[in-house]
């Protein structure tokens, strides 16, 4: 019992039904006690005096506590890594004061590159921040801080009620959730793709036919021959026919699959092409073979002979290196002639094939010499060539007006080439209206070099009376200004 | 004057402001930026055609801005500030532009012109005719109190906690109109015990015995010494005018460690808590702050810097509450962590904070430098611990909390607290060099 206890339970159940005793306190107060006797007008005045005297007698005597079971206290582990310097610490606290949600995530990363970690006075918000319930970024933000909050983050994690952060690959298939397994498989094929088949096969039987169809398109990543096996056991035996038509598309993405090779032999047999002439068709026969390898038999198309639609729908799933055996030509020419007069060339749309294999060369080939902005039909798959092939591309002339940039920014962020850039921002600046949104804004930046600084202030001069445009230049400016901060912040090490 | 961005922070008026300062510290926000001796200035590029004239008072931190917003000190101001602390090469060192000019010449004027006024001299008679009517009306109210108090001990406190907002609001309203607001200030104290925590029972008996023996001192204040009466004036609510404080009060020069600043937000009205370690007085002072919505601090105390000041003391029971009669400009930063300030240890602080409510039993809370402490987190209550395994109770809000454990990592520090009977409140905390604010909510 508390020796303010008989202080407090008088005052609870009233000086009417308790009086306060000199046995209730301590003998230290006896004389304090008889003055204040003498001199109380009531029980109530006595009470109060007593109290207030009692309290300042308890609290004369306090002392911290020495508890009997002793509180443990963790420290963190020390760093391994340094932290950046002053200058980089200040441009995280300004980007986390900011919603530069993807100048965050370079910081993030060029710190992760050069090996800093977050300073500790920024780790609350940072973490925070990635834990924040509806981040869209938040996945993509504790990717990248697994590694960067050091030995003081990890200590803080559990203290903030928060779960560990598992470092990139240190997942466990087994525990994870369906959007964890998606992600863990994705990242796997793109290293050992046929580990990502062992996994699969470890849960597939129990995973509902949804979460099937989804794991597959996961093998679009690393996708090769050696996973035909596997697609083919699918496609024969597998209940749900989202499931088997998944993995008949993606044996279509497979150049050397018996699928393709099936369109393949087809195509060889019906579709003839000779240099004067151009391409001869002879008529095919549906079968059950072409029923099972996906082809349909009825065009929706009156103009089009159902003959016609089945070998279209072949040519549009084979790749480059079969047209070039038709053509008798390298690959470049092959696909030269085949843009400039294909088969069945009133429906057909090669384009399909080229995102089917994902065959950036053919994309280049295809692009090549041509106005793209002209042709909306090319516009997709311009994001499909590297930085070096972008440099070569034509792109004279004015956009449609419905044309966005953002069909561009694919989801590696690297630096754009000079060229490519400067024709981007022409574009852009030709248009009658520019909006651009901050995140837009933030991701354009990111891919276009610093050294245009100087260029987008031209465009913007040039088109100051537009309010759109004078936004859209402030806001570029600054964006590209914060990046090269960025990396100068790094490199200067202050 | 170089300030941190934990210096910054605390001049911003919300958290929302520190985010749009920090978003603005960015050099490709600023098409000027110019820095002298005495001022910050830049003009910062909005969306508009034409940029916003920014400028700072260095010396005695005050702000001006061309921009629309309500808010003071505007994000403009704090980005320049932002901007300078972490990239001051980025400002050019030149001479001072004619605005700047202008604004800071104005700004020395209208500060003599103040200093004029106050030394004009006041009706003596008239005053103590004031304060008579008033010390009637108090007494009026003392006795109306201690009824009060009275009936609710002989009822019992027992169902106070169901009833304490209705109940105490009308004895403090009753203590306004007998112009005794610290009285009322004490009644409403009451208003805002966690009625749910376990406590309640022994900070309410607590409490009001306070409030009934402040009102049975003031009764008695005649019998009183000089000191005493004074304490028991401020308790009731008798302001210390500022020119008494100055005439009367003890004047103390020293370099001034701003160890810790708080705010409290009252509708439109912010009480700033400015506290500061004297070097060779080893004395706290308190400087607060009244600072209405959308005007200027008076002074704006850096917690982290040291100020050199003539700072003069309320009269009172070792009081700690001062006004600054001069400030001779920035000191230089002397050590606190090396046991130079404060005490080494919870036992040595406690017999402190024992020391002073032995002098003055009605402080509430005794401010101290304690080093060699460090933070422990057990079933959700947080603890301060010392070398010799000593633990008292901290009170923090959520992010203090989180923030000191994120800026320790849980190893040893030195701390400036506001030592309480039940829980110790951290303020800020220096850690390998580094000096850290853990109240202010908007932090970091």
């Amino acid at each position: 019992m508390s020796i303010t206890d008989n202080v407090i339970n008088t005052a609870l159940l009233g000086t009417a039904n308790r009086e306060l005793s000199a046995e209730d306190l301590p003998e230290d107060l006896g004389d304090t006690l008889s003055k204040i006797k003498e001199t109380a007008a009531d029980g109530e005045d006595l009470f109060y005096k007593i109290a207030a005297a009692f309290f300042a007698y308890y609290r004369s005597g306090l002392e911290p506590l020495n508890l009997k079971d002793p509180i443990p206290v963790t420290v963190a582990e020390p760093e391994t890594m340094p932290y950046p310097g002053k200058k980089a610490a200040a441009l995280l606290g300004m980007l986390l004061g900011e919603k530069y949600v993807h100048m965050l995530l370079l910081w993030y990363k060029t710190a992760a590159e050069r090996g800093y970690l977050i300073p500790a006075e920024y780790l609350l918000d940072v973490l925070e921040r990635a834990f924040l319930p509806g981040s869209q970024t938040a996945k993509c933000e504790k990717r990248l801080l697994a590694s960067l909050i050091g030995n003081r983050g990890r200590w803080l994690l559990p203290l903030m009620n928060y779960p560990p952060m598992q470092e990139e690959g240190n997942e466990d298939w087994e525990t994870a959730t369906h959007a964890d397994r998606k992600s863990i498989l994705s990242r796997v094929r793109e290293s050992d793709p046929p580990r990502g088949i062992e996994l699969l096969r470890t849960e597939w039987k129990n995973e509902p036919a949804q979460h099937r169809a989804e794991l597959l398109e996961c093998l679009k990543t690393g996708l090769s021959k050696s996973d035909e096996e596997f697609l083919e056991s699918v496609r024969a035996g597998d209940r749900s026919s989202t499931v088997r038509d998944t993995a008949l598309d993606l044996l279509r993405r497979i150049p050397d699959s018996a699928i393709v090779g099936l369109y393949a032999r087809t195509l060889k047999q019906h579709l003839h092409y000779r240099r004067l002439l151009g391409w001869s068709v002879d008529p095919v026969a549906y079968s059950d073979e072409f029923k099972k390898a996906g082809i349909n038999e009825v065009s929706s198309n009156k103009g089009e002979s159902d003959s016609d639609y089945i070998l279209r729908q072949m040519a549009e799933c084979v790749p480059l290196s079969f047209w070039s055996e038709i053509l008798e030509c390298d690959l470049e020419t092959a696909a030269r002639r085949m843009r400039k007069s294909p088969p069945f060339s009133k429906y057909i749309h090669l384009e399909n094939a080229i995102f089917n294999f994902n065959d950036r060369q053919w994309a280049y080939y295809w692009l090549k010499g041509e106005r793209v902005l002209q042709h909306p039909e090319l516009l997709p798959l311009v994001p499909m060539l590297s930085v070096g092939q972008r440099e070569e591309l034509n792109l004279e002339g004015k956009a449609q007006q419905n044309f966005y940039v953002m069909q561009w920014l694919d989801d590696n962020d690297e630096e754009w080439g000079e060229n490519f850039s400067r024709g981007v921002l022409k574009m852009i600046y030709s248009m009658t209206y520019c909006y651009y949104d901050r995140p837009t804004c933030e991701q354009l930046a990111l891919r276009l070099p610093v050294s245009l600084l100087g260029y987008i202030g031209e465009l913007g001069a040039a088109k100051e009376n537009s309010g759109s445009h004078w936004e859209f230049t402030v806001r570029m400016q600054q964006l590209i200004q914060i990046k090269k901060d960025i990396q100068e912040g790094f490199t200067a090490d202050v | 004057m170089q300030l941190s961005e934990e210096q910054i922070i605390k001049l911003a008026p919300d958290a929302a402001s520190v985010k749009a300062g920090k978003g603005l510290a960015s050099a490709a926000k600023w098409v000027l930026r110019g820095a002298s001796g005495r001022a910050l200035w830049g003009h910062c590029q909005g969306s508009g055609a034409n940029p916003y004239q920014t400028q700072v008072d260095l010396q005695n931190i005050a702000f001006k801005c061309s921009c629309p917003s309500r808010k003071f000190p505007c994000k403009h101001s704090l980005g320049l500030l932002f901007l300078y602390a972490s990239q001051p090469d980025l400002f050019s060192t030149g001479e001072e532009p004619a605005w700047v000019v202008e604004w800071l010449d104005k700004r020395v004027n209208k500060a003599a012109e103040k200093k004029e006024k106050s030394d004009k001299p006041v009706d003596a008679e008239a005053q103590a005719k004031r304060l008579e009517a008033r010390h009637r009306k108090v007494l009026g109210g003392a006795e109306d109190l201690q009824g009060w108090l009275r009936d609710l001990a002989r009822n019992g406190l027992l169902n106070v906690p169901e009833r304490a907002r209705e109940l105490f609001e009308g004895i403090a309203k009753r203590m306004v109109d007998a112009q005794a607001p610290g009285l009322a200030g004490m009644m409403r104290q009451l208003q805002e015990i966690n009625y749910f925590g376990e406590d309640w029972k022994y900070l309410l008996t607590a409490l009001l015995s306070k409030a009934y023996l402040v009102a049975e001192s003031y009764k008695h204040l005649g019998r009183l010494p000089g000191e005493w009466q004074d304490e028991i004036r401020t308790l009731v609510g008798y302001p210390q005018s500022k020119e008494e404080v100055l005439a009367k009060g003890q004047t103390v020069t020293d370099d001034w460690y701003v160890v810790g600043t708080e705010s409290l937000q009252q509708d439109r009205l912010t009480v700033e808590y400015n506290w500061l370690y004297g070097r060779q007085s080893k004395k706290y002072a308190l400087f607060l702050q009244f600072i209405m919505a959308g005007a200027l601090p008076e002074i704006a105390f850096m917690p982290g810097n040291v100020v050199r000041a003539d700072l003069t003391f309320y009269r009172g029971i070792d009081p700690t509450r001062v006004l600054v009669r001069e400030q001779r400009g920035p000191g230089e930063i002397f050590p606190v962590t090396d046991g130079s300030a404060g005490y080494a240890g919870l036992s040595e602080a406690m017999r402190y904070f024992r020391e002073k409510l032995t002098v003055n039993p009605f402080l509430h809370e005794v401010p101290v430098i304690v080093s060699g402490v460090r933070f422990a987190v057990h079933e959700g209550q947080f603890w301060l611990r010392d070398r010799d395994w000593r633990f008292v109770a901290l009170g923090a809000g959520e992010s203090a909390r989180l923030k000191g454990l994120a800026v320790t990592g849980g190893r040893e520090f030195t701390g400036f607290f506001m030592a309480g009977e039940r829980v110790w409140r951290a303020l800020s905390l220096w850690i390998d060099d580094k000096y850290y604010t853990l109240n202010n909510e908007h932090n970091g």
